[in-house]
């Protein structure tokens, strides 16, 4: 941290954006991708240090504790700083000024945009495989307008993904043309070779390249030849100016081997992983062979623990994993920023040909909500009954029913929706939801009950609880085996959600 | 003015952080240590002991140490990464808080002392490198002999051995002794100028205390 005496003049960092919101602004540091929220008289005093800066020895800010302090962390953040940037007022006033006062942000923090669902690697727990909207993309052109726009909206970030992103041909072109636009671009890639003249283009363009881990490989002959190919990638990257990281797939085979597999992949060189839960795949098949077991979830905390203390390391959770998260109090996750799911709020997804869904699992005709090529975004993101929803979802039907409602995290977690068998209620999958006691459930307490009531919507072992009613052998052999009693209860598709199954008519089961 | 909420992003530097705290001039009672309790779910407040460890960047103190301290607690420590804040809070007379007032210096990175003074109650915080191994070793030798402490009352004379050391150290500055402030600006001040020197201050025959901490302080 530099030494600022009280009478130097402190501005907002050159690499600072400044954004309003209903609540005050966003801050994102283009950095390092740290975001702040700040309050309206933050966002005032910021504004002030953008263009003729501030002095902590200012008369106004004199007695003001919270100013003072407010100040000296943004300072410690590197947020304000001695050579900072001296703007013109007039400028940039289109992300300064509240578009409209709306409860919720004034456009997504993070776009996820899928260039293209082409992908030869045919990987079986990919979700991609799975959704069944228009294959059109956007040629050069197209894609350079929509990344106009996404510029004009001020959206911070933006992660290109697929299918898989390099098939395109002009994916250099494209990033570049993004961050000349003034985005941070990640780009995620199911490839461990990628040539030196791609990663040439893509220097000074691309901040961060995420790896997807083929992590059933592992148990293959080539899974050494495979950590050498990703081992050359990273230190090619690094040459090129480009981060690295490590997508993680939590499969069941994944999390039998988790430790192993993440100190082998430390070994190459990552030290930042995104940990992302298990999907519904394409195939219910394997759906029910790897969906991680309650058990292997729940131990996964601890490890995680031990990880992310391991100095270095930087430890990324999906907004799906939010329940490992669930031990955190209120006022600590407001505090970190910690909302759970973030689907048409936070983030939002684009297909290929530009229609914009509420997050990238969610990616469905129905759930389209516009095209962001052809249409305004700003007029999607504001207009559209379906993102509104997602925002809300803690107060639909389907949410209210379910046992995360009545969870202690369901404020900062609240489970992922593409769980939900409605794909906006409840999410069946949580293993550990945080369970109030019952004379806290108050006049809810009988939906409590309701909702435990059903299996699906719940932790609760209804196979075993049904097994136990039933009885055992004098051997301890229940009578009814697990898969009659999961098939008397509607439990056979392992909570595959009905909403996939119906979208897709069981075509492939 | 507030930042409402800060989330670390694309270069997120995860590491652990934990808070050890002592009260020492008045035991917390049951709504004192519901209101510490509410931080963290994993906090246990006693009446005068309370531990926060925190895990990855998405979890912190909210709010910061500085308001336990005002509140309930008169002796801190906290490391992260290598880098320890240590922490002193009493009431003291305005000449006294005047002089520690005038030991406050910022030395290489961000090293050196603050103090800070609300309604007569002076809270100092120490920015260092501190190599107290030693010193948790030695203790951890002798707590064989004791009982466990977790009956949650333990006295002022906790088992912690640099919040016991901190503590200490509290008396002597309560009486306007600032040898180990002095210390310190000797250990981490990075001018040559004569202007930003600490009243010379006479460092001969230091009280075991003072001396022990000081020794623990690491260069940058």
């Amino acid at each position: 941290m530099e030494n600022v005496s009280n009478t130097e003049r402190l501005f907002l960092a050159n690499e600072v954006r400044l954004r309003a919101e209903h609540f005050g602004a966003l801050v994102f540091d283009r950095r390092d991708g740290t975001i702040l929220e700040v309050d309206r008289q933050g966002f005032g005093l910021l504004l002030q240090a953008r263009t003729a800066g501030i002095c902590l020895d200012d008369p106004q800010f004199e007695k003001v504790k919270d100013t003072v302090c407010f100040i000296d962390r943004l300072r410690n953040i590197r947020i304000l700083e001695k050579g900072g940037r001296r703007i013109d007022p007039a400028d940039e006033l289109e992300s300064l000024t509240p578009r409209n006062s709306a409860p919720w942000l004034s456009a997504p923090e993070t776009v996820h945009w899928a260039v293209t669902y082409r992908c030869g690697m045919k990987c079986p727990d990919c979700y991609a495989s799975r959704i069944k909207v228009s294959g059109r993309e956007l040629d050069t052109a197209e894609a350079k307008k929509m990344i106009e726009k996404l510029a004009e909206w001020n959206v911070f970030q933006l992660a290109v993904g697929g299918g898989e992103p390099l098939e395109r041909k002009d994916i250099a072109e494209l990033v570049k043309y993004a961050a000349s636009c003034g985005l941070i671009v990640h780009l995620t890639t199911g490839r461990q070779f990628i040539n030196a003249d791609l990663l040439n283009e893509f220097a000074g363009s691309l901040t961060s390249l995420q790896l997807g881990i083929h992590a059933d490989w592992r148990q293959t002959p080539d899974w050494h030849s495979y950590l050498h190919d990703l081992e050359t990638l990273i230190a090619r990257a690094a040459d090129n100016g480009i981060k690295t990281g490590a997508n993680l797939c939590l499969s069941r085979s994944t999390l039998k081997n988790f430790g192993l597999l993440v100190g082998e992949l430390g070994n190459i060189g990552f030290r930042r992983f995104t940990l992302l839960r298990y999907k519904p795949p394409h195939s219910i098949k394997r759906w029910r062979t790897e969906l991680p077991e309650r058990e292997q979830l729940l131990k996964l905390k601890p490890e995680l623990e031990k990880l992310s203390a391991i100095p270095g390391v930087d430890l990324r959770l999906d907004c799906a994993l939010s329940f490992l998260q669930s031990d955190l109090t209120s006022p600590v996750a407001a505090e970190h920023g910690i909302i759970g799911c973030s689907a048409g709020n936070r983030i939002a997804a684009i297909a290929p040909d530009g229609s914009l869904y509420p997050c990238s699992q969610l990616v469905t005709p129905e759930l389209c909500t516009g095209n962001v090529y052809s249409d305004s975004p700003d007029k999607i993101w504001h207009d559209s009954k379906i993102l509104r929803q997602y925002r809300d979802f803690r107060n639909k039907k389907g949410f209210t029913g379910s046992h995360c409602s009545f969870c202690t995290a369901k404020k900062f977690c609240g489970g992922c929706r593409a769980f939900a068998h409605d794909a906006l209620g409840g999410d069946p999958g949580c293993p550990a939801p945080a369970k109030v006691p019952l004379q806290q459930c108050g006049t809810k307490g009988r939906k409590r009950k309701d909702a435990c009531r059903s299996a699906k919507h719940s932790g609760y072992d209804a196979v075993r609880d049904l097994q136990d009613s039933i009885g055992y052998t004098n051997w301890g052999f229940p009578y009814v085996t697990e898969e009659q009693a999961s098939e008397w209860l509607g439990l056979n598709d392992c909570d595959y959600p009905e909403w996939i199954i119906s979208l897709n008519d069981r075509e492939y089961l | 003015m507030k930042i409402i909420s800060e989330r670390k992003g694309f270069q997120a530097d995860h590491s652990s952080t934990s808070y050890e705290f002592l009260a020492i001039d008045r035991k917390l009672g049951k709504l004192e240590k519901t209101a510490v309790s509410n931080l963290s779910s994993r906090a246990n407040p006693t009446s005068s002991r309370v531990s926060f460890i925190y895990n990855g960047d998405y979890s912190d103190l909210p709010g910061g140490w500085e308001p336990l301290m005002e509140k309930y607690y008169d002796a801190m420590y906290s490391e992260s990464y290598d880098w320890w804040t240590l922490a002193i809070a009493f009431h003291a007379d305005k000449k006294t808080a005047e002089k520690i007032k005038s030991y406050a210096f910022t030395g290489t990175d961000d090293s050196g002392v603050s103090v800070e003074e609300e309604g007569g109650r002076v809270t100092i915080r120490i920015v260092c490198r501190l190599d107290a191994s030693s010193l948790f070793a030695r203790s951890r030798g002798r707590h064989s002999e004791y009982d466990d402490e977790d009956d949650g009352e333990e006295e002022i004379s906790c088992r912690d051995p640099l919040l016991k050391l901190l503590a200490v150290n509290r008396e002597y500055l309560k009486k306007g002794d600032c040898r180990l402030l002095y210390g310190i600006w000797l250990e981490y001040d990075d001018q040559d100028d004569d202007e930003s020197a600490l009243p010379e201050t006479e460092m001969t025959s230091l009280p075991a205390p003072i001396k022990n901490l000081l020794s623990m302080f690491d260069q940058i």
